[in-house]
């Protein structure tokens, strides 16, 4: 791809290969220049950013954690002894 | 390697592993949806790392090796068989359409309720929501890390595939989520007074 200038469908279309890193080169840099002329485009991938870091980090709760902890160190004790 | 550095008595194992027990439920709950079967995933976890603990390499991160585990137990032992469903859109037009959902959002103002919210609820809330076929991509990529190529392989499908139902599973959790701000907002606009 030669020419640099992306549309904003063309771009949103592509937003969460480049969120990814999943764009080759070219294309990525044509997003990014797009990105940083268009407001509109940057604040949708700014959103989906934090989408997919809220997805990779939203906690499993604390008194499910401390039972799973204290099943697992049961198994793990059974399973050490046992071998 | 460093043979010293091997976790090998069970105490040093639990010591470098069980640190990355929340991660590692996080993980399977993901993959596994609700019910007891994400438990079951964790503990096999634990118990298959121990069993391979001699294969654990002391200078690599220990929370990937034990994603590896999780995944492998996960897909091998307890993914249901009959997965194949109907494709989606295009995984082009699925970003398009998280795009034009958010815009709808900047729009009505739901968007900007998010930044003041817990969402770890939210959000678990709503993976529990997602269908199988969908859950399962985002957990591999989204909370796993893996990159599509890694996806594709665990699970058996081309790489478009995988974009397809994580671009869709990404946009039906961003709609869940944005319901979820609307009802909040509407909650905090129309609150009683205390009696
Ligand atoms: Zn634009």
């Amino acid at each position: 791809m030669t020419d640099q200038t992306l549309s904003c469908s063309e771009t949103v279309r592509a937003m969460w290969d480049y969120v990814d890193h999943a764009l080759p080169g070219e294309m990525r840099s044509a997003v990014e220049a797009h990105l940083k002329g268009c407001d509109n485009c940057a604040g949708h991938v700014a959103f989906a950013k934090r989408l997919v870091e809220q997805i990779a980090t939203a906690p499993v709760p604390q008194p499910d954690v401390e039972a799973l902890e204290q099943r697992v160190r049961g198994a793990l004790a059974h399973e050490a002894m046992s071998s | 390697m460093t043979y010293a550095a091997i976790p090998i008595t069970l105490a040093d194992f639990e010591a470098v592993m069980l640190r990355f027990l929340p991660d590692v439920a996080r993980y399977a709950r993901a993959l596994a949806g609700p019910g007891a079967e994400a438990d079951d995933v964790v503990q096999e976890t634990y118990l298959d790392a121990w069993r391979g603990r001699t294969t654990y390499d002391a200078s690599r991160d220990a929370r990937k090796w034990l994603f590896a585990i999780c995944r492998h137990a996960f897909i091998k032992r307890y993914r249901k068989a009959t997965r194949e469903v109907a494709v989606g859109d295009p995984p082009e037009l699925e970003s398009y359409a998280t795009a034009a959902g958010h815009a709808a959002a900047v729009r009505d103002g739901s968007a900007k309720l998010l930044d003041g919210l817990d969402l770890g609820p939210a959000i678990n809330a709503a993976m529990a929501t997602l269908p199988d076929t969908f859950r399962e991509v985002v957990a591999l990529v989204d909370v796993g890390g893996s990159d599509y190529a890694e996806a594709a392989q665990a699970l058996g499908v081309p790489v478009g595939t995988v974009r397809s139902r994580l671009f869709r599973g990404r946009r039906l959790l961003q709609e869940q989520l944005l319901d979820y701000a609307r009802d909040a907002g509407f909650r905090v606009r129309t609150a009683p007074e205390a009696p």
